[in-house]
């Protein structure tokens, strides 16, 4: 999805610590030009860390002012997902990607209450995530199956969204 | 998550919705000391499943003498209860709630959902309680009030207040009707409720607004912070599959045709089952495996599809994308062994080590059915279910003609003699 991320994306990670943000910000990072994209992670206990040489910064504001990010993923778990949605909606990012799924509904209705007005784009939660073939992926798919193409491609369920990705 | 009536009641008093006096039951002797410590002369006996329409299907009785409670405890508690929402072998009966009677003036609907539309709570009532509520919104739309609820004011005097006049409430009950709805939109919220509903809710002869029933659902993935709900649980009333399938950590939902089908995903799981049906046939169930499904897991949903006996064919469909195919390939292979399938199972597998996976399958010497895409495997299973069904057709007719071939030899002998 090109329209939404490309070569000039700059990505912060939002549990970038937990099992599966270092999973997936490994093979995110591996994939095309990963390795300049993902510039920051986000945890408040682990600022002034890194992982595997990414920066870890305590809040969204300070990750998004220190690298100029201004995508986030997250990996944060369900209970605290909605809470970290809101605060890069906050920090006022262009895009935000939420992978987490089991977020409570009630959560998910106060936040989506809070974004009436404001700039950020929301992908999901319970989202794959987003990839534009052979520039960028953030996400949880596999690089692989994508091929570049002339059209966009967004659907409400994981696999029937990837249509033309050989998984249906 | 789903709750008995009597446990909703419980709830609703705490929040405030006026509710009538009751206790719950487990035997007939305890509904007898319940209809005691009421007192009155007039209780009700109501049978405790989670599916609705209970009252149709004999589960709510009035008794108007002790001895009538006592006869109708007995006969409700233990009664395979059916109802629209049972399926023909219904529900038995466990639990009981015996309450005072009622003086009903005035039958009424309450219902509040999260609406996906406008992604807030909504508030529905209608002058039309006591039925179906589906059947009033096909038949008399107009007569369903609704409000959205804004998540940060909460519901408003304002239009509690419309939604009650809109729906018959007298304005000697105005002010009674406005706390019931503030009091059920403050518990949902409270609770992480998915859907409360109060079918039922009753004007009585003194102009009292009451819930007459509770209908409470809780959305799963907030239980974690509400440990005193899911104490409520009961295990009952639950699909024993649906149960062995989330110890498992399996997304198992059975359904009523005879195609079982194991896919990764929940999106290609529906998509599995709406070919199957394209084709002509019906899914047995609904079986997502999740992204790490390992050797177990595998073996484990294998063994959850074939305990449902209507089972006659299975239909594994795989995307392997980071799952691996040979990973799954070599589960299936484990699986397959180990519950001595004899049903039809045909495979399609995509993705990362395909190739690998394909050669696993072929060299186990199972009889496996591969196909090459989803298309392809659903016709490929419905046909194996048809062959099956006319191969044992022709058994039986077989049978049949040796049988009768069999008496006329020996009416041909008793004749001789």
């Amino acid at each position: 999805m090109s329209i939404l991320i490309d070569t000039d994306t700059r990505v912060m990670t939002q549990g970038i610590t937990g099992k599966t943000g270092m999973f997936h910000t490994q093979t995110s990072r591996a994939y095309a030009n990963g390795r300049a994209c993902f510039v920051a992670g986000v945890n408040p206990k682990k600022a002034g860390e890194d992982f595997e040489g990414i920066p870890i910064y305590g809040t969204v504001a300070d990750a998004k002012k220190a690298t100029g990010a201004n995508v986030s993923v997250i990996y944060v778990p369900p209970p605290f997902a909605a809470a970290a949605i809101d605060e890069a909606v906050d920090a006022d990012l262009d895009l935000v990607i939420c992978i987490t799924e089991g977020i409570p509904v009630r959560d998910m209705i106060r936040t989506k209450h809070r974004m009436q007005g404001k700039r950020t784009l929301l992908v999901g939660p319970n989202c794959p995530g987003v990839i534009t073939p052979d520039e960028i992926k953030i996400g949880i798919m596999p690089g692989h199956i994508h091929k570049r193409g002339p059209v966009g491609s967004a659907a409400p369920t994981r696999k029937r969204r990837r249509n033309g990705s050989g998984s249906t | 998550m789903k709750i008995h009536e009597y446990q909703g009641k419980e709830i609703f008093r705490k929040y405030g919705v006026r509710t009538p006096r009751g206790f719950p039951a487990f035997s007939v002797e305890e509904a007898l000391a319940a209809a005691k410590k009421l007192g009155g002369k007039v209780w009700v006996v109501k049978a405790q499943i989670h599916a609705g329409g209970r009252g149709k299907g004999g589960g709510v009785k009035v008794a108007k003498s002790l001895d009538e409670v006592k006869r109708l405890a007995r006969s409700i508690l233990g009664m395979q209860l059916k109802t629209h929402q049972t399926g023909p072998q219904g529900q038995k009966v466990r639990r009981l709630l015996v309450e005072e009677g009622a003086d009903i003036k005035k039958e009424l609907y309450a219902g509040m959902v999260v609406d996906r539309v406008s992604q807030r709570v909504v508030l529905m009532a209608s002058s039309e309680g006591g039925m179906d509520i589906e059947e009033v919104a096909a038949k008399t739309p107009e007569k369903i009030r609704k409000v959205t609820v804004d998540p940060t004011q909460g519901l408003s005097d304002a239009d509690a207040d419309e939604i009650a006049l809109g729906i018959g409430i007298p304005e000697a009950s105005l002010p009674q009707g406005r706390a019931l709805f503030k009091a059920l939109y403050k518990c949902f919220d409270d609770t992480d409720a998915s859907l409360a509903e109060i079918n039922p809710l009753i004007i009585d002869a003194k102009n009292q607004v009451i819930a007459l029933d509770a209908k409470l659902n809780f959305d799963d993935n907030a239980l974690f912070r509400h440990p005193e709900i899911v104490a409520l649980r009961d295990l009952d009333e639950e699909d024993p599959l649906e149960i062995e399938a989330s110890k498992h950590d399996l997304n198992y939902i059975s359904l009523d045709g005879n195609i079982a089908c194991m896919v990764n995903g929940a999106g290609l799981a529906m998509a599995t089952m709406d070919t199957i049906k394209l084709f002509g046939a019906s899914p047995a169930n609904f079986l997502d495996v999740g992204g790490g499904a390992t050797a177990e897991k595998v073996t484990a949903a294998f063994k959850i599809m074939l305990s449902n006996r209507k089972v006659k064919a299975i239909l594994v469909n795989i995307f392997g994308g980071i799952m691996k195919c040979d990973t799954i390939a070599s589960g299936v292979v484990q699986a397959a062994r180990e519950v001595k399938l004899s049903v039809p199972l045909v495979v399609r597998m995509k993705g990362t080590n395909e190739d690998l996976g394909k050669k696993i399958l072929k060299d186990s010497g199972l009889p496996i059915i591969s196909a090459d895409n989803m298309a392809d495997a659903a016709k490929k299973v419905v046909a194996a279910v048809k062959r099956n069904a006319a191969r044992k057709n022709t058994a039986k007719k077989t049978t049949a003609k040796k049988k009768t071939a069999k008496r006329k030899t020996a009416k041909r002998k008793a004749k001789k003699k």
